[in-house]
């Protein structure tokens, strides 16, 4: 029995680091915009299924995965541009819903465009898995975990010092005044969707090769980011990204111990948990804030 | 001595490691009108909050009739009969100037879901009573005429009108009102007054949170002065507009008049403008 | 008592409901089709579901869970019945009793949540569940379901026609219609109205606010489980499918179509979502052979986008809206829609883009007007007055 557990924990870290990502992008519009971004899910959907859509047309690997994130990034924007921009002002329940209703969009486009059918995506570099403990590492699960924290150190760098991941940052902090500096909201909003776009197609090709690609992959990927984004406090990127293994861990453990479908009960029971017992999050917590 | 209608004892609320009310007590009687006066940040709606449990006090106690309302609900304390206005408005926007403030007369109505579900004689007779006394509250501060305008759509000083009105039409024991004169003309501000003056008379008590010193010197009977969350004067209001201390609190640092009223000897500068930057917002 | 608002209002919707009750009761003669007779029992259930919905709209809450309340009412009923050997008329109130209770459990917690993160815990508690429908084998009978399901019988006779449940679910619908129209009218409609303007400004007129809450969610719990314990009994056969997040999604849109705060509206977007579900499904295939699946989400995504962009309070409510434009009345949606968004905006100044909701609804709720006045420039959400008056313009030299 606990033999399966070094397994299981490597395949919750794999797939924790896809969560990881696109938890990632969640906080970030977030932080930014204060909108919950439910579509984000279909970001990955679509950076894998555009990738394999390249690759069937003999597209070499690096160009296909590379187009694919640039034109994710650019439905990122498209969808800031015409679903949430014209719903700028509007209570932010408003526009949760519409975000289900970008993700509904996606989803229902890519069953018309692509069908049904799971995409198979190759491998980056194939190869002989690695054998960690009692349990096994495949190298794309390698690729998914390494490049998920390359991301995240990339993102940070970007933030914290390039002149628009500073804007970025004022924006989050105080739009008012940021406006007064010259900072538009609405063009760090553009500059939010477009960035977690790329964030979440990067996750999306990166597990396709472990987990196939299919169009409706990003509804469950999009939920259980949230509920990462939460366990991590919802304004702290590192922390979701945390929080993305923790769930990945958490769903790899409870489908091996007990029953497969379980899975998504126990992360939304946990995500009810942590909203009652929680304020912000298990890590604001410590930083608590004055008044 | 008749027992005071409102009892504030030792209040003390803190935020944090800021102290938004220190040891404040005061009394109110029934039919008196209280103001209470201090500058910008001194603690008052951190006062009104606390007395009407918006707020739990960190210390201290609050009485009403006698009894202790620390720490209940606040609609437990309003449905008591201590109705308060608030200094950033909050009416109901998407409902007419006439639901607003039939919604006022919720306290004293009874009907419950069920009557209400079930379209009872009983709930509909209730209903048109709470109509005819909404519109006689109207008719009262004068938006008789607005009736059935949006509230959003009202200019602010028309919407403070109709906050109070809607305060009046809970039939209060006591109308706690936060600067209800702020952004309203000086016609409305006379009007404001005849208005409460008349209510005073009726019997109506008070407590009002004021800058407006017109309104503080005609309507109050006794002013208590708050600076820095401690009560710094109280009395009648000839007596504290020449209290020193409060001048000094209002006007900033005279360093005679401070020290003569035994206040920071050898003081620091205080800064003129009244609002302060680096307190806390909810102070 | 004439010029009470509620009158005008009421004598408009008696003779509106005489007039539905009078087609209902015609419709089983000149239907055409055991088909459409099918089809309208099922807008006549999600009605129920919906109604319930818009209602608890009123008071500003949203739920995207009512999915898993209309199928504990079902997989409720079907049990009772079928395995307790229940009268079908006993099992369905008994699951609403069920339905109630998970309500009563569900709220509790998730009510001191702020806007979005009660619809978000609303979300989960849909899909823990839809999981537990299917993972709960021997109850529920998995991801295969339940059959054999008892109709409902009458005198010992059991229905088997559409048509006679037709006239079973439709007197339900009207009564859940009326009632619900009543609750939003008087004394507790205005307490709900003005729970959704500001629950500080409701609070501090004396509302219970929490316990109003607690009530309406549990009522639109309520609905939606009746609907689905009908359900049960009438197709005899039930499966976890139907009752999956995107369930939840689909009666969110037929109560955004209908405007979520406008009762009738219930009918209005239940009807309206149905016909264009067939539409879709007749249409569909003849344009895109080859596909499977639900592809009507991306329609239903679309039209959702759109009616929250700029229809917030509703196709049924923008369309009166533009009447009144037409008439050169007060604004009509488009430059109504900040205010518009019926769902919460209220009285309530939040806006997205910069302004972060709290999780915890205490923080939220007593946030903004408790702060004495703000030296904080706020930026008019409307038009015309400023939102906080000028800070000390009318401080006087108290030696004057």
């Amino acid at each position: 029995m606990l033999a399966l557990f070094p397994q299981l924990l490597l395949t919750g870290l794999t797939i924790g680091s896809i969560y990881a990502l696109v938890a990632v992008g969640f906080v970030i519009i977030y932080n930014i915009t204060g909108i919950l971004n439910f579509a984000q899910g279909e970001f990955p959907m679509i950076g894998a299924m555009l990738c394999a859509a390249l690759l069937a047309a003999h597209v070499p690997l690096a160009p296909a995965a590379a187009g694919a994130i640039v034109a994710a990034c650019l439905l990122g924007a498209l969808v800031e541009r015409l679903a949430i921009e014209p719903a700028f002002g509007s209570h932010p329940l408003t526009l949760v819903i519409i975000t289900f209703g970008v993700s509904m969009a996606f989803r229902g486009l890519a069953l018309l465009v692509w069908g049904a059918d799971p995409y198979a995506l190759p491998e980056f570099t194939p190869g002989a898995p690695l054998a960690v403990l009692t349990g096994v590492l495949g190298r794309q699960a390698m690729w998914a975990i390494g490049l998920s924290v390359v991301v995240v150190i990339a993102l940070f760098g970007f933030f914290a010092r390039t002149l628009p991941g500073a804007a970025a940052r004022a924006c989050a902090d105080n739009p008012f005044a940021s406006r007064l500096v010259g900072v538009s909201p609405r063009r760090m909003a553009l500059l939010a969707f477009t960035v977690a776009a790329g964030v979440g197609a990067i996750g999306g090709i990166v597990i396709a090769p472990i987990t196939g690609a299919t169009y409706d992959m990003g509804l469950g990927l999009g939920l259980k980011a949230f509920v990462a984004a939460v366990i991590g406090g919802l304004t702290n990127a590192p922390a979701a990204v945390l929080g993305g293994y923790i769930v990945g861990t958490i769903e790899s453990l409870v489908t091996g111990y007990l029953a497969p479908g379980y899975g998504s009960a126990i992360t939304f029971a946990l995500l009810l948990i942590v909203l009652s017992l929680q304020r912000e999050g298990l890590w604001q917590t410590v930083r608590r804030r004055q008044v | 001595m008749t027992a005071p209608l409102l009892a504030v004892k030792g209040l003390t609320r803190r935020f944090g490691g800021v102290t938004a009310l220190e040891d404040v007590s005061f009394e109110v009687a029934a039919g008196e009108n209280l103001a209470i006066i201090g500058p910008n940040g001194a603690g008052k709606t951190t006062l009104f909050n606390v007395v009407t449990g918006f707020l739990a006090p960190s210390a201290g106690t609050v009485r009403y009739r006698g009894r202790s309302i620390n720490g209940l609900p606040p609609s437990r304390i309003a449905a008591a009969g201590l109705i308060r206005t608030f200094q950033n408005l909050v009416v109901f926007g998407e409902m007419t100037v006439l639901e607003n403030v039939m919604v006022g007369c919720h306290r004293w109505t009874g009907t419950g879901m069920l009557a209400n579900a079930l379209a009872l004689p009983a709930a509909r007779r209730e209903d048109g009573e709470v109509a005819a006394a909404a519109r006689a509250v109207l008719a009262l501060v004068g938006l008789a005429g607005e009736a059935q305008a949006a509230a959003r759509h009202l200019p602010v000083g028309r919407q403070r009108l109709l906050e109070i009105a809607r305060a009046l039409a809970a039939r209060p024991d006591v109308l706690l009102l936060d600067e209800p004169a702020a952004g309203l003309t000086a016609e409305e501000t006379r009007h404001l007054v005849r208005v409460i003056g008349r209510l005073r008379d009726e019997g109506m008590t008070f407590l009002v949170i004021e800058h407006n010193m017109d309104v503080v010197m005609e309507a109050a009977d006794r002013v208590v002065v708050l600076d820095y969350g401690k009560k710094i004067a109280e009395g009648r209001p000839a007596e504290v507009q020449r209290d020193a201390r409060v001048i000094a609190a209002y006007l900033g640092d005279d360093a005679d008049a401070a020290a003569a009223a035994g206040e920071r000897p050898g003081g620091a500068r205080r800064p003129q403008v009244p609002a302060r930057g680096d307190a806390p917002a909810s102070t | 008592m004439a010029d009470c608002p509620a009158a005008t209002g009421v004598s408009r919707d008696l003779a509106g409901l005489a007039v539905l009750a009078a087609g209902l009761a015609i419709v089983p003669a000149v239907a055409p089709s055991a088909y459409v007779m099918a089809l309208l029992n099922i807008v006549g259930l999600y009605t129920i579901v919906t109604v319930g919905l818009i209602l608890l709209g009123t008071s500003g809450q949203v739920s995207l869970g009512q999915a898993a309340f209309y199928g504990v009412g079902a997989y409720g009923s079907a049990l009772l019945a079928r395995d307790l050997g229940w009268s079908p008329w006993l099992a369905m109130p008994g699951a609403v009793v069920l339905v109630v209770a998970t309500a009563y459990a569900v709220g509790l917690p998730a009510l001191r949540l702020a806007d979005v993160f009660f619809v978000l815990a609303t979300l989960g508690v849909g899909i823990i569940v839809n999981v537990l429908m299917i993972q709960l084998d021997p109850l529920t009978g998995g991801a295969s379901g339940l059959r054999d399901i008892p109709p409902l019988a009458i005198g010992g006779r059991p229905l088997t026609t559409d048509r006679e449940y037709f006239y079973v679910i439709w007197t339900v619908a009207l009564a859940a219609l009326v009632v619900a129209r009543n609750l939003t009218t008087r004394r507790t409609g205005r307490a709900l109205r003005a729970i959704l303007g500001s629950e500080i400004g409701a609070a501090a007129l004396g509302i219970d606010v929490p316990r109003y809450r607690m009530r309406v969610f549990v009522l639109s719990a309520a609905y939606a489980g009746a609907a689905g314990a009908l359900y049960a009994h009438y197709v005899r056969f039930i499966s976890p499918s139907p009752f999956a997040l995107y369930a939840s999604l689909f009666f969110l849109i037929m109560a955004v179509v209908g405007g979520l705060t406008n009762i009738w509206g219930g009918l209005f977007g239940a009807a309206a979502v149905t016909a264009l579900d067939q539409i879709v499904r007749a249409q569909m295939p003849r344009l895109f052979p080859r596909i499977g699946g639900e592809y009507q989400t991306a329609i239903y995504g679309i039209v959702l986008i759109l009616i929250m962009i700029f229809f917030p309070s509703g196709i049924a409510r923008g369309g009166i809206d533009l009447r009144r434009l037409l008439r050169g009345d007060a604004a009509g949606p488009a430059t109504d829609r900040p205010a518009a968004a019926d769902v919460v905006s209220g009285g309530s100044r939040k806006r997205a883009f910069g302004r972060r909701p709290r999780v915890r609804s205490e923080e939220e709720a007593w946030a903004s007007p408790l702060t004495e006045t703000s030296r904080r420039p706020q930026v008019p959400a409307r038009g015309d007055a400023p939102a906080s008056p000028p800070v000390g313009t009318t401080t006087e030299n108290p030696h004057a």
